[in-house]
């Protein structure tokens, strides 16, 4: 029986502060705490519900061996068992693993292989511990994984099958029936056969900060587990400059943040570069860790590192503090993705995007010159993107008090910077990608009235100068279905063109960027008339595509010719509806840009 | 214990058994461990993923 049971809690003041940005190492070590409950519990939920079936188990050994073991290293040592709970996918691991066996089925592996990583778990614990021991673990693909410590390989010519951990005194073998390979001592050295987790340092105290690079442990992926991809050396060095001057930036103009980043985020996985594009993820099973594509430089990783942090430390708030009511219907639109979000994804993506906010703002005002076009534009964009997402959700019915709590909160700090003031030729380029964003979206995402439609069509065929008002006002319907794709080449070019050498950088790379047309060039490049012949030219070749509709809208607004350009912005969906519908008549000419300057008369920015 | 002397403490569902040794936790079996249970298990079981992306500038997250 427990005595005195108490629940994990969270002074309101600390509630308070992490929503105005101002929480500190404590409050994350605390949110870290509640974690390493959750895990603890749903560890043993595991293993109880598990232990009923032991032929779930297949070839591992019995689980009252990993029992005794997991026994002996917590009363040897108390901190060899507190980190296998701290190593973050021992989250992910146990909740992957708990869903498959409520559904009693396979994953990736075998379920036995799952269930049995708990074995790998006891024996790295024990390693750690430094006891004498002897335990079969999974192998998968003769990857042995030791969840914190490595991988050892073993030559197999099975895909899953169990190998051996023994020894004791600092002399630990891994071994199969073809093969044995010995850990270093320490382990966190390379040798035969065995590839250690690798780890950053940043220092120097006291703003330090410890960042492993997991590129093996097979549950550090989002959704399911992942066979190691080692980072050559090449990569790793990489890897060390940008975290180191990310750091050091994040200590240079975010000081107290740096000391929530360093106690909130332990553990990256490295992904490869995606050519112009940062992209992360993080789950809230895995606190403590992000997955990082490879950035450019420092700055774009020490964004990225914020914003993750920011996705980690709501993820521990919401394992204590119910925010919002379950509603998954993905329906309010957000700046930083292209589908249509359920609530949940709006309020993580204000949070972490926030904190990108706060970044740049505190990079610009820093007064570094070599960076400073590039900080202010990202500023102004993200603190306008974020500012009107949070006024679409802050009345939100699904919000619970807390919740609506905790946006007021962000409110109180994220208000202010609206007024700061940004070079106009800078809020002009960071409005341009806000409008290209938003008008692609309700181009694929909304649908117009079918009978608005006909009716608009009607009027068209009839020759008359003005559209219908009614029809041209009257509601569109949402979808998660988008109609179309959409690139991001053209804000990836206005990006390229930011730096002190822009125009020279943007024609150097602007071909090799992803789907990114002459036009977007024409478009980014300040030539808006060339742009506007551009789009019209694709617009030819395929009327309905959506990044030439708005860009022709976008080139028509910049040249100056409004009515056209503001149905392309504001109404592309239904300039496309209609003009799709035009062309089923084989003698109709007319273009999209046609159709968009007729009913342009009734719309209004 | 208060916050700001006023205000009472969040209080989560999340049974705190940080310094609760596991081996002991094992040998429980009372309906406030059971509860607390199946309050992490079923929120485990909540998780789903379907929030696949190729988005560019801005980061996915699964809960």
């Amino acid at each position: 029986m427990l005595v005195d049971p108490v629940f994990h809690s969270m002074p309101w003041t600390d509630f308070d502060a992490f929503a105005r940005l101002e929480g500190d190492a404590s409050m994350v070590r605390n949110l870290g705490r509640a974690e390493r409950s959750r895990r603890k519990l749903l560890l043993l939920a595991l293993l109880e519900n598990s232990a009923k079936t032991p032929e779930l188990y297949g070839p591992m050994p019995p689980i009252d061996e990993v029992l005794e073991l997991l026994d002996r290293v917590e009363g040897t040592s108390p901190e060899a068992f507190e980190q296998l709970l701290t190593h973050p996918y021992t989250g992910s691991w146990t909740g992957y693993t708990t869903r498959l066996l409520r559904d009693g089925i396979d994953g990736v592996c075998p379920l036995w292989m799952h269930l049995g990583h708990v074995h790998a778990i006891a024996a790295a614990a024990a390693v750690r511990a430094g006891l004498r021991f002897e335990i079969g673990v999974p192998a998968w693909d003769g990857n042995v994984s030791l969840p914190s410590l490595g991988t050892a390989s073993l030559p197999s010519s099975e895909l899953f099958s169990v190998a051996t951990v023994r020894g004791g005194h600092r002399k630990y073998t891994v071994m199969n029936g073809h093969a044995e390979v010995l850990l270093p001592h320490p382990v966190s050295v390379d040798g035969p056969g065995w590839r250690p987790l690798r780890v950053r340092r940043c220092g120097p105290e006291p703003k330090s900060f410890t960042l492993h690079l997991d590129d093996a442990d097979p549950y550090r992926g989002l959704y399911e587990p992942l066979l190691p991809q080692r980072l050559d050396d090449d990569e790793l060095g990489d890897w060390g400059r940008l975290i180191d001057e990310a750091w050091s930036l994040v200590v240079s103009v975010m000081p107290d943040f740096a000391s929530v980043l360093s106690a909130g985020l332990s553990s990256l996985v490295p992904k490869p570069r995606v050519p112009f594009q940062n992209p992360s993820a993080s789950t809230g099973e895995a606190f403590g860790s992000a997955v990082v594509g490879r950035p450019e430089d420092g700055e774009g990783l020490a964004a990225t590192l914020v914003h993750e942090l920011q996705h980690i430390v709501l993820g521990g708030i919401l394992h204590l503090v119910k925010l919002y009511e379950s509603d998954p219907r993905e329906r309010i639109y957000v700046p930083w993705r292209d589908d249509p979000r359920p609530l949940s994804g709006v309020l993580q993506g204000v949070y972490a995007f926030y904190g990108v906010a706060a970044f740049w703002r505190a990079l610009a005002w820093s007064g570094d010159s070599a960076v400073a076009r590039r900080a202010w534009f990202e500023f102004a964009f993200w603190r306008g993107q974020v500012w009107r997402t949070l006024m679409v959700i802050r009345e939100d019915m699904t919000l619970t008090d807390a919740g609506r709590r905790f946006l007021d909160g962000i409110e109180q700090v994220l208000g202010p910077w609206q007024q700061e003031p940004v070079r106009e030729d800078i809020s002009k380029l960071a409005a341009v990608v806000v409008a290209d964003h938003r008008a692609g979206w309700r181009l694929r995402h909304l649908r117009p009235d079918p009978e608005a439609v006909a009716e608009i069509v009607g009027a068209w065929r009839a020759g008359t100068h003005m559209p219908p008002v009614g029809s041209i006002q009257s509601a569109v319907s949402l979808t998660p279905v988008p109609d179309g794709s959409w690139p991001r080449s053209r804000a990836a070019l206005i990006r390229q063109g930011l730096g002190g050498d822009g125009r020279a950088r943007l024609a150097a790379v602007w071909s090799t960027v992803p789907e990114a047309t002459s036009a977007d060039f024409a478009f980014a490049s300040g030539r808006f008339e060339d742009a506007v012949r551009g789009y019209r030219a694709e617009l030819r070749a395929a009327p309905d595509r959506p990044a030439s509709l708005i860009g022709l809208g976008l080139a028509l607004d910049a040249a100056g010719r409004d009515p056209a350009s503001r149905a392309l912005l504001h109404r592309p969906e239904l300039v496309r509806a209609v003009h799709r519908e035009l062309r089923c008549t084989a003698t109709e000419t007319s273009t999209p840009e046609d159709v968009a300057a007729w009913i342009g008369q009734l719309v209004f920015g | 214990m208060t916050s700001s002397g006023i205000e009472p403490d969040v209080e989560s569902s999340l049974l705190d058994i940080e310094r609760v040794p596991f081996a002991e936790l094992r040998a429980v079996d009372d309906e406030i461990l059971r509860n607390a249970l199946h309050h992490v298990v079923e929120r485990a079981r909540l998780v789903r993923a379907p929030y696949r992306s190729s988005n560019a500038t801005g980061g996915e997250r699964i809960d």
